[in-house]
């Protein structure tokens, strides 16, 4: 397997050079906005959904799932 | 039942190990020299849940472990074998172009973000549509003066793709295409540029499978 993903450089003082994960929207931004086209319609109707919101939308979806365990 | 494409590989008769999303045993469909590797969906399509994009990622990496690999769009899901065996054959030349491309190479993405007094500055409410045309004319310039101070990256990448001013807070939003060897340097460079911009922070993220790279521009 690939390496992990993760933040290979941030300037000093960002929060991303104080945390090693990558960021949500780094992989929305890839997984959901990149790749190959297999169908016109794809997932749903994410094409017309704005990614900021999406980004919230699984925030929101990943704190539900948190508090219900 | 329907299949779910999790990416594009040379078919090398080589049979594909690991599972997919819902821990679906992982199968390749093969058309000529392209094969796509899928699972079955039973029941109903997955949610884009962080959980499933996170899942779908790391069986793409898994793949790329063992070739160059075009990765599919979450959310690929194709009636059947003959649906799959479709897609290899018309796209056959195109793909094949792409794969080429991606052997040996990963993704990094950079993004560029306004800091100090940047920050601030698309946060102010406009005082006329002349001034928000201004703004974001201003806005503009100041990305592209970012954006080429960004150039030298692209002379260590295979291929460059570029978003300029996507959102207020980010004047640039690269993807690039690097060769695994080159990785290191190409970090090291990120670094001697970011030395050189006062007013923006550089976040550098990867290794990626080659997601901005399969479609677009052709290669």
């Amino acid at each position: 397997m690939v390496n992990e993903p993760g933040t290979l450089y941030a300037s000093r003082g960002t929060a991303a050079s104080r945390s090693r994960p990558v960021t949500l929207v780094d992989l929305i931004d890839r997984v959901l906005s990149g790749g190959v086209v297999v169908q016109a319609h794809i997932t749903l109707a994410l094409a017309d959904v704005d990614l900021i919101d999406l980004d919230l939308a699984l925030l929101v979806a990943g704190t539900a799932k948190v508090l219900e365990r | 039942m329907s299949l779910v494409v999790y990416g594009i590989v040379e078919a090398d008769g080589a049979a594909v190990s690991g599972e997919g999303l819902d821990e679906q045993p992982l199968s390749e469909v093969t058309d000529g020299p392209l094969a796509a590797v899928v699972s079955e969906q039973h029941g109903a399509h997955r949610e884009p849940t962080a959980a499933a994009l996170s899942a779908y990622e790391q069986t793409v990496r898994h793949l790329m472990g063992h070739g160059a690999i075009l990765p599919a769009q979450f959310g690929s899901v194709l009636d059947d074998e003959a649906a799959v065996r479709a897609l290899l054959r018309r796209r056959r030349e195109d793909l094949l172009a792409r794969l080429r491309r991606v052997r040996g190479a990963v993704e990094i993405g950079l993004r560029a973000r306004w800091c100090g007094e940047g920050r601030t500055r698309p946060a102010t409410r406009p005082q006329s549509g002349t001034s928000y045309l201004r703004d974001r004319l201003e806005r503009r310039q100041s990305a592209r003066r970012v954006a080429s101070e960004l150039d030298p990256l692209a002379a260590i990448a295979l291929s460059a793709r570029r978003s300029l001013a996507p959102r207020p807070d980010l004047p640039v939003l690269d993807a690039y295409l690097v060769d695994r060897a080159r990785v290191d340097e190409f970090v090291a460079l990120v670094e001697q540029l970011d030395s050189g911009l006062d007013d923006v922070e550089l976040v550098c993220t990867g290794p990626w499978p080659p997601y901005s790279f399969a479609e677009g521009a052709p290669v």
